[in-house]
């Protein structure tokens, strides 16, 4: 079980996290989105159980993250923006440090590795920003945790390493474990995030999987611009809009323009979608 | 289920990778500041053979003094090279999220600053200087057979054998004094060092070593003067008994009666110097894991 109830978070008087409350269901891959400063990283610290929290409750599987016992320690994996240069191998550290997670595979890791196309053997203090992500990355699937927290994970990765990624985490993330992604740059990860969470300051916005987004909204690809819609932005051959979805037709989520119309219609999006952030 | 406390398993593992952390981030640095005892006398013996022709070796006080030097360099800057990285949010971030207990990963980081690198750097300059002092004649002793045997002790017991000769009826109570001169008196300090410059180290986010030694003469010099009024006011007129009857009139039993707890202090250092080492090593430990355990990122 995966709960956040009530939460808040502030460094000294700047408020960043207030009355913050979601569950998350097992074996998905989350989304979560937001505008710059609005918590994610935050956020997830507090999961992995770097921060502690000011008010409210995180409740992981019954344990306070911030208690750090090494029970749950081994069951998740936080993956931060920066990752640290050490003066090792990458092989060395993935030897060294994956035998701490009960289930960390090392073939995995190789495997990962070699996917990414990054050199096992490589000195991780010589590695480029992209490799040593790349390294982190490897490391962070193969230990198969049931809980991988990511942030921002396709930052400083190049165009096929980004597909790599995709891939790679498609591939080697078991059915049992349980995803939350930080990004901006949601085309990155369009084809790989389900459900969708939207963070603001001070609530949850959006906490819906793609079915349940498609069943309330309509994303209309066309040339004609609607007046009743939600959204709506010029694209190279026409304009995407963003409908309330009375016909129940599914169409294909654009993840920019869904954020755009979160944003703009706060309220009214928090009452489509109440039941599921309660 | 596994214990979530301390598991010894658990704990072994850890402290084996973080022995490795220990080799890779303070590895090199340990082994030159190790091997000194031989670059030294290496370096003071060429110099002498290119001036005077002759290939003379270090005394053996002058390589008691680097013995010391490079100790107190290898004390100052350890922790902070060993375990400075954990208020670095990358780094640190990773260590905290290590499935060990606090516990484990606390105990560990102390045996590994506070035992195994002034072993290891004891063990090799010690190892080393006798060495060089079988290789050369010039040299003399070694200083392993100095501090563990006979000379050190000679040299402090015959400072106050002459004191005691002058003075025949403190013999007894200066030959007590001696007892500080053994060497394993000081393992406690070399410890307390490192757990000061170690607990730098968690505080700091820069300059640690620099810091610490700042923050530890800044709170020696307001210790001394809120103390020195306090004392001298308590024992002024003790003082100046002490100071009309002159030293050599003063007797052992004049002395017990005017100053009893420095008497008993000055009779029993060996036990003052254990008990106050041991209460600030607690003291230094709990701050440590005050520290340790509530951290951040």
């Amino acid at each position: 079980m995966f709960k956040i109830k009530d939460l808040a978070f502030s460094y000294g008087d700047n408020v960043v996290l207030k009355d913050i409350s979601m569950k998350l269901e097992e074996g998905r891959i989350y989304g979560l989105l937001g505008e710059n400063g609005v918590g994610k990283t935050t956020l997830l610290t507090l999961l992995a159980g770097l921060k502690k929290a000011d008010e409210g409750i995180i409740d992981i599987d019954g344990y306070n993250p911030f208690d750090r016992k090494p029970s749950f320690l081994s069951e998740i994996y936080y993956l931060p923006d920066e990752v640290p240069a050490l003066r090792m191998s990458a092989i060395s550290f993935a030897a060294d440090r994956g035998q701490f997670w009960t289930r960390f595979d090392l073939k995995k890791f190789r495997g990962i590795m070699e996917i990414l196309e990054t050199d096992e053997n490589m000195r991780m203090d010589r590695m480029s920003y992209g490799q040593l992500k790349k390294t982190f990355i490897s490391f962070a699937l193969a230990c198969n945790s049931k809980y991988l927290f990511m942030d921002e994970p396709t930052n400083g990765l190049d165009i096929p390493s980004k597909a790599q990624f995709r891939k790679a985490v498609s591939k080697y993330t078991s059915d049992e474990s349980t995803l939350l992604i930080s990004t901006h740059q949601v085309r990155d990860l369009e084809t790989l995030i389900d459900p969708i969470i939207i963070l603001d300051r001070r609530d949850v916005l959006l906490n819906a999987s793609l079915d349940e987004i498609t069943e309330k909204l309509y994303f209309d690809y066309s040339t004609t611009v609607d007046p009743d819609a939600l959204y709506s932005e010029l694209i190279p051959g026409g304009c995407i809009q963003v409908v309330p979805n009375s016909t129940g037709v599914e169409s294909k989520v654009n993840l920019e323009a869904l954020f755009n119309t979160v944003h703009k219609h706060k309220d009214l999006i928090k009452d489509m979608f109440n039941s599921k952030n309660a | 289920m596994e214990n979530e406390v301390f598991n010894w398993n658990r704990f072994w593992r850890y402290l084996k990778s973080d022995f490795n952390s220990f080799i890779s981030r303070f590895g090199i640095s340990l082994l030159v500041m190790s091997t000194m005892a031989v670059t030294t006398d290496a370096f003071n013996g060429l110099f002498s053979f290119f001036i005077t022709g002759n290939w003379i070796g270090m005394t053996a006080p002058l390589r008691f003094i680097l013995f010391v030097v490079f100790g107190i360099i290898v004390m100052f800057t350890a922790p902070a090279k060993l375990y400075g990285y954990l208020t670095d949010r990358k780094e640190g971030s990773a260590f905290l999220m290590l499935p060990a207990s606090r516990l484990e990963k606390f105990v560990s980081m102390v045996l590994i600053t506070g035992v195994v690198v002034p072993f290891i750097f004891g063990v090799i300059y010690l190892g080393l200087d006798i060495m060089v002092c079988m290789v050369d004649s010039t040299c003399g002793k070694s200083m392993f057979n100095l501090m563990f045997y006979t000379d050190i002790n000679s040299i402090f017991g015959g400072i106050a054998a002459e004191m005691a000769a002058e003075m025949n009826e403190w013999n007894q109570y200066m030959t007590n004094m001696t007892s500080v001169f053994t060497p394993f008196l000081y393992l406690d300090d070399i410890f307390n060092t490192m757990m000061l410059f170690l607990l730098g180290a968690l505080i700091f986010k820069t300059s640690k070593t620099g810091k610490t030694l700042g923050c530890l003469i800044l709170l020696g010099l307001s210790l001394e003067m809120v103390l020195s009024p306090i004392v001298a006011f308590t024992f002024i007129d003790k003082y100046k008994v002490f100071a009309e009857s002159g030293m050599p009139d003063m007797t052992v039993e004049m002395f017990n009666q005017t100053f009893p707890m420095i008497s008993w202090m000055g009779r029993h250092l060996a036990l003052v110097d254990t008990v106050s080492d041991t209460f600030m090593n607690c003291l230094v430990l709990f701050l440590i894991w005050l520290r340790f355990s509530r951290m951040k990122h």
